[in-house]
């Protein structure tokens, strides 16, 4: 076989190119760090990256949720273990058969009735928790001509997205919880009444009306104790899940670096006998020889 | 009997061949590194003695006319026709090098992350649906992912654009190509029809062959008298002899096509004729790859459009109401070019519907949520995949695609310089050969010199004789 100048010259170059373009491509997941640079490094691999980014993106978008969910149920918790208190106080006063300071405990008793009040109207955030879905009415308004507290809101839930297809369902309906067993304001009206007309009978006709509405109270807020329960288990495990999630996008996208590194090392000697070797070969002529 | 001067008769000859074998031998060594040169070399022969009654008189060397150049058809076929394939794919790889870089998902910053952070900003909303922080929030996401689309269909659009500039300037090439070819027929008819040889012609047609191969897929081949003929496009003559026909582009439907030009002037659209080189390249990832993308980008953003808005503004079970109490549609447009988030809505973000029913306003989140969970619903492909599989299905194409034409474009050029060699081996020059020719050209020149110097003194002893 005959071997010209011109194919000795173009073959030389073709293998460094190629070497050289190893090399570069080895470099280059080094120094950005991830093993898939362009979509056609790794087409299937891309697509599971994409997969586990989304699914990560997902999985701390639920957590936000959640934490906006227990931060509502918290404050909830919070506002009715302070009613249950205030009708705590109000039994023992609806209990108490001494018949002296009757009129200043229909004082205590109005008291407590302002402070339910105004408990039942709180805002988390600029919204009304107690109203359904009527977030910008006030939830209980007293008509003072009347005396009569009526319920503006609705009947409608808070409901948070806390995994792929799954709801969470907050209770948030007024007129269930504070007028859901017994009218915790008729039974505090009727109360104040029974105190200044010095009625005992229409006193103690109240308590087991205010053990009701109690009982009621606790009834939700178990409820409520066992969504927040819930709740954090579902933050947990989105955690954990995320975490695997993640170890397997690294897996996929980033670059090994030991294995890169002994490529690099291995490539580089290749290169460089390469290029020993095409000056040994590409100098020498008869030229040289010829005297 | 001997001749004396048949003696300077044959050294004549034997320096003259000689140095014209020192001459070739120097053209040879001087187009070392031209390429397309075939070698060259020069036939000796022993010229025809002088036969007569008695004796024969030998007559020396002589050197055929035509002087032989190294070529091998076949080879030179192969290389043309592996060309025409390195020529198709290197025009898609680059083309499809450039869409690979629109996608920026590598980075992260791509339309993924732009479509996972619009559902995100719904859930946001779903927690608190009456809230300005979150609805400006939903705005600005939705935002951003209109704008992705936009970009990325224009950027596709303007890549394609790009191709048509391309076709246009291989045409003209081809043209070119194409005239250079009918004049060297020309040439080296003139100079063949004499008995001499048109080596460096030829030589220089084969080039111009291998660059048109290149270009656009021929059929080529030799006549008796030394004409190349090459036809393109299923046949269309485009070279007959000193005869050439042109090819033209002209718009057809947004994209440029080709034509071909007969005697008459009437242009035949051979677009689709063409199976292989640069211009089946281009045109193949213009019309048929690149256009693929762009119908199934549009079909995810007008996909995205209707869902949304079907939630988001419902009129058959009214649902989707803004905190006003008005229905309006989300998005407005219809494909990935052109669509945008209702300027009613950038203008007010309170008209962003989160709530189902008019009645709930404005703590209800139903349709927020409902929109929320349309990410892993399954709305595309005839209710097969969700949109993140569809577009990450579109990613997966496009990083194949290209992937392919690497690994085909790396193949050809491995097949070109196998036959490069192999066209080397028979055409290609060897210092060292021509410097062992030269030496031994040289050697026999001096031969003949001194042949001549001695039948110089023989011819003077001849004369001093007779004084």
């Amino acid at each position: 076989m005959r071997v010209s100048n011109a194919m000795m010259a173009e073959n030389i170059q073709n293998y460094l190119y190629k070497q050289t373009k190893a090399l570069l491509k080895t470099q280059e997941s080094i120094a950005s760090g991830r093993r898939i640079n362009r979509l056609s490094d790794d087409p299937i691999g891309m697509g599971q990256a994409l997969g586990y980014r989304r699914t990560i993106s997902k999985l701390e978008q639920f957590n936000e949720n959640i934490t906006s969910a227990r931060q509502h149920l918290d404050i909830v918790e919070n506002i009715l273990a302070a009613v249950t208190e205030l009708l705590e106080d109000t039994k023992d006063i609806a209990a108490d058969q001494a018949p002296s300071m009757r009129s200043m405990m229909a004082d205590q008793v109005v008291t407590i009735r302002d402070q339910i009040f105004q408990l039942a109207n709180s805002r988390n955030n600029g919204n009304y928790l107690f109203s359904g879905d009527l977030t910008d009415t006030q939830p209980f308004e007293l008509d003072t001509a009347t005396g009569v507290y009526s319920y503006q809101g609705d009947g409608g839930t808070k409901d948070h997205i806390i995994g792929e297809g799954l709801q969470v369902s907050i209770t948030a309906d007024g007129s269930q919880i504070f007028q859901g067993e017994g009218d915790v304001f008729d039974v505090l009206n009727d109360l104040e009444a029974a105190l200044r007309a010095d009625d005992g009978d229409g006193v103690t006709d109240q308590l087991p009306v205010l053990s009701e509405i109690v009982e009621g109270l606790n009834g939700i807020r178990a409820v409520n104790a066992g969504q927040s329960k819930r709740l954090e288990a579902t933050e947990n495990y989105n955690k954990a899940f995320n975490v695997n999630v993640s170890d397997l996008l690294s897996q996929v996208e980033d670059t090994d670096i030991v294995e890169a590194a002994i490529n690099l090392q291995l490539q580089e000697t290749a290169y460089e006998t390469t290029l020993a070797t095409a000056a040994k070969i590409i100098q020498p002529t008869l030229m040289n020889f010829l005297s | 009997m001997p001749n004396i001067a048949g003696l300077l008769y044959i050294g004549r000859n034997a320096l003259l061949t000689q140095q014209k074998a020192i001459d070739i031998t120097g053209n040879n060594i001087a187009n070392v590194n031209t390429p397309g040169y075939s070698r060259q070399r020069l036939n000796m022969e022993q010229s025809t003695p002088i036969r007569d009654l008695n004796t024969t008189m030998s007559t020396g060397v002589r050197a055929q006319q035509k002087i032989q150049r190294f070529y091998d058809q076949f080879t030179t076929n192969q290389l043309n026709s592996e060309n025409e394939g390195l020529g198709r794919w290197e025009a898609q790889k680059t083309a499809l090098g450039k869409i690979e870089v629109l996608f920026d998902e590598v980075t992260g910053y791509g339309l993924s992350e732009a479509m996972s952070g619009y559902w995100t900003a719904w859930q946001d909303l779903s927690n608190n649906p009456s809230g300005q922080v979150e609805r400006t929030n939903l705005l600005s996401a939705a935002q951003y992912l209109t704008s992705t689309f936009n970009q990325l269909s224009g950027n596709i659009a303007d890549a394609q654009s790009d191709i048509d500039t391309n076709v246009v300037n291989i045409v003209e090439d081809v043209n070119r190509l194409a005239s250079q070819i009918a004049e060297l027929n020309t040439k080296i008819t003139q100079v063949e029809v004499t008995g001499h040889n048109a080596n460096d012609y030829r030589d220089q047609r084969d080039s111009a062959i291998y660059e048109l191969s290149k270009l656009i897929d021929i059929n080529s081949f030799e006549d008796g008298d030394g004409n190349a003929t090459i036809m393109v496009g299923g046949g269309k003559p485009l070279v007959e002899g000193a005869f050439t026909w042109n090819l033209s582009t002209a718009e057809d439907g947004g994209v440029q096509k080709v034509y071909w030009e007969d005697s008459s002037g009437t242009a035949h659209d051979i677009t689709d004729r063409i199976e292989s080189g640069e211009l089946k390249g281009w045109m193949e990832t213009r019309d048929v790859v690149i256009s693929d993308y762009m119908t199934r980008l549009d079909t995810l953003a007008g996909a995205i459009i209707q869902e949304v808005n079907a939630l988001h503004n419902d009129a058959t079970t009214p649902s989707g109401f803004g905190l006003d109490g008005s229905q309006n549609d989300f998005f407005t447009g219809s494909n990935a070019g052109d669509i945008a988030v209702n300027s009613a809505i950038v203008a007010d973000v309170n008209l962003i519907a989160a709530a189902g029913d008019a009645a709930s306003l404005p703590g209800d989140n139903s349709v927020a949520i409902a929109i929320a969970n349309l990410q892993s619903a399954l709305t595309m492909s005839g209710g097969n995949a969700s949109f993140d599989d569809y577009y990450t299905s579109l990613v997966g194409d496009v990083g194949s695609d290209v992937q392919t034409a690497n690994l085909n474009f790396d193949h050809q050029s491995s097949m070109i310089q196998h036959l490069e060699n192999y066209r080397e081996e028979v055409s290609g020059v060897s210092l060292d050969e021509e410097m062992v020719n030269l030496v031994k050209f040289q050697h026999a020149y001096n031969a003949a010199a001194r042949l001549i110097t001695v039948t110089d003194e023989m011819m003077d002893t001849i004369i001093s004789i007779a004084r």
